[in-house]
């Protein structure tokens, strides 16, 4: 499967919620800018994925179509201005308009078939999964980046140190979670509850961090049926 | 507290497995302790001085006593009675609520070991536990396969008089 091209997406600012789609539809918006760049860069590498691997167009193709969309319908045209929270999710959106875009960028054709001898999965892929997945994955690197960052500048790597070694190496590199002897040794931990705290401290700031990154582009209420809904999705990828 | 190795997020998301990425989505507020990570717990936990936990003042209590660890009270001859009582408290707190810091089991072996010690040292009741009760409580906690070997000759020798006589 072809990787997007990744990048450092811009710091988060304060705001939360669907503020962020508010802020980039506005051009008279203070936040404007700062709103617009860090909404592309969460969606930007899911789009991606999702011209290249779904739609089978040549990456350095893909590059120049989602560029000229980006200028196109998210600049001139102003798509989020658009988004109405009450028709359904603002990524449906987007991937209508991208795909839309694209059949009359590419002449009005239908993508191609999937020829034989491609990746099968491909064929069972649902019609978003090449954007859900890629997407569902941005939420889970921007929530740990955001929350290391906390962590770090917050003076509380030890947090971090705990949350990688107990949760995050064990969940994605099979890696057998640092014991409580090794936990009380690196930290000189006083006791069992100090430990047990710190574990807890790190899993609810992981929490509040993903919330926080759904919220930018969800409704509050219902940031727990996203979390259900991208744990199916990955869930259901398979190893993709 | 000693700072720890800075560490960077440069991990690439991009290639992980899917199902594994899921795992983090799953939300569980509960910590999950290995065997050996359990048995690592209560030895730190005997280990702690009682006043760490139950504070540094017990009515009933002298300061002195307080300074002793919980191992040293559980084993000791004749406990103070108050401590034993507070000891069991603090577990009965912890042993059924999730967001407890000491692991539930680790509370439980506390609870029954506080209870077990009165009921030896003292032939005093701190608990309106059932024998059959008591008994389960003893079996389970010889089970464990990360009990303190300090505490197995407490719950071994109540399980030799309880199981015959209920009168102590």
């Amino acid at each position: 499967m072809e990787q997007p091209p990744s990048g450092d997406p811009p710091e988060r600012f304060k705001t939360t919620r669907w503020t962020l789609v508010s802020e980039a539809a506005d051009p008279q918006n203070p936040l404007h800018d700062e709103a617009l760049a860090h909404l592309l860069a969460l969606y930007r590498p899911a789009l991606w994925s999702h011209l290249v691997n779904r739609r089978r167009i040549d990456p350095q193709k893909a590059d120049d179509l989602l560029q000229e969309f980006i200028l196109r319908k998210i600049l001139l045209y102003n798509l989020m201005k658009h988004a109405d929270r009450a028709r359904g999710k603002f990524r449906t959106l987007l991937l209508t308009s991208l795909d839309n875009f694209v059949r009359t960028a590419l002449g009005k054709h239908d993508p191609p078939e999937i020829p034989d001898g491609w990746d099968p999965a491909y064929r069972a892929a649902g019609p978003d999964q090449e954007f859900d997945v890629p997407w569902a994955r941005q939420v889970l690197q921007e929530t740990l980046r955001r929350m290391q960052a906390e962590c770090r500048h917050s003076d509380r790597m030890v947090i971090w140190d705990i949350f990688e070694s107990r949760i995050l190496s064990p969940a994605l590199e099979g890696a057998i979670p640092l014991g409580y002897d090794q936990l009380v040794a690196r930290h000189e931990l006083q006791s069992p509850g100090q430990a047990s705290n710190l574990l807890m401290t790190s899993k609810r700031m992981f929490e509040r961090n993903l919330r926080s990154v759904i919220g930018e582009y969800t409704e509050e209420n219902e940031i727990d049926d996203e979390i259900v809904q991208l744990r199916q999705i990955l869930s259901g990828a398979a190893n993709r | 507290m000693s700072r720890p190795p800075t560490t960077h997020f440069d991990r690439d998301l991009a290639k992980t497995n899917p199902t594994d990425l899921a795992k983090l989505l799953a939300l569980d507020p509960a910590i999950s302790w290995s065997d050996d990570d359990l048995s690592a717990i209560l030895r730190h936990q005997l280990l702690l001085p009682l006043h760490v936990e139950l504070g540094p003042h017990l009515q009933g209590a002298i300061a002195a006593d307080l300074r002793q660890s919980f191992g040293d009270l559980l084993t000791a001859k004749l406990p103070p009675l108050p401590l034993l009582r507070a000891t069991k408290e603090f577990a009965k707190a912890h042993r059924s609520d999730p967001a407890a810091l000491v692991p539930g089991d680790v509370a439980t072996v506390l609870y029954y070991a506080a209870i077990l010690a009165a009921r030896l040292r003292w032939r005093a009741k701190i608990s309106e536990l059932p024998l059959p009760e008591l008994l389960g409580g003893i079996e389970w906690a010889l089970s464990r396969r990360w009990l303190a070997p300090s505490l197995i000759s407490l719950f071994i020798e109540a399980k030799g008089i309880l199981g015959v006589s209920d009168t102590i």
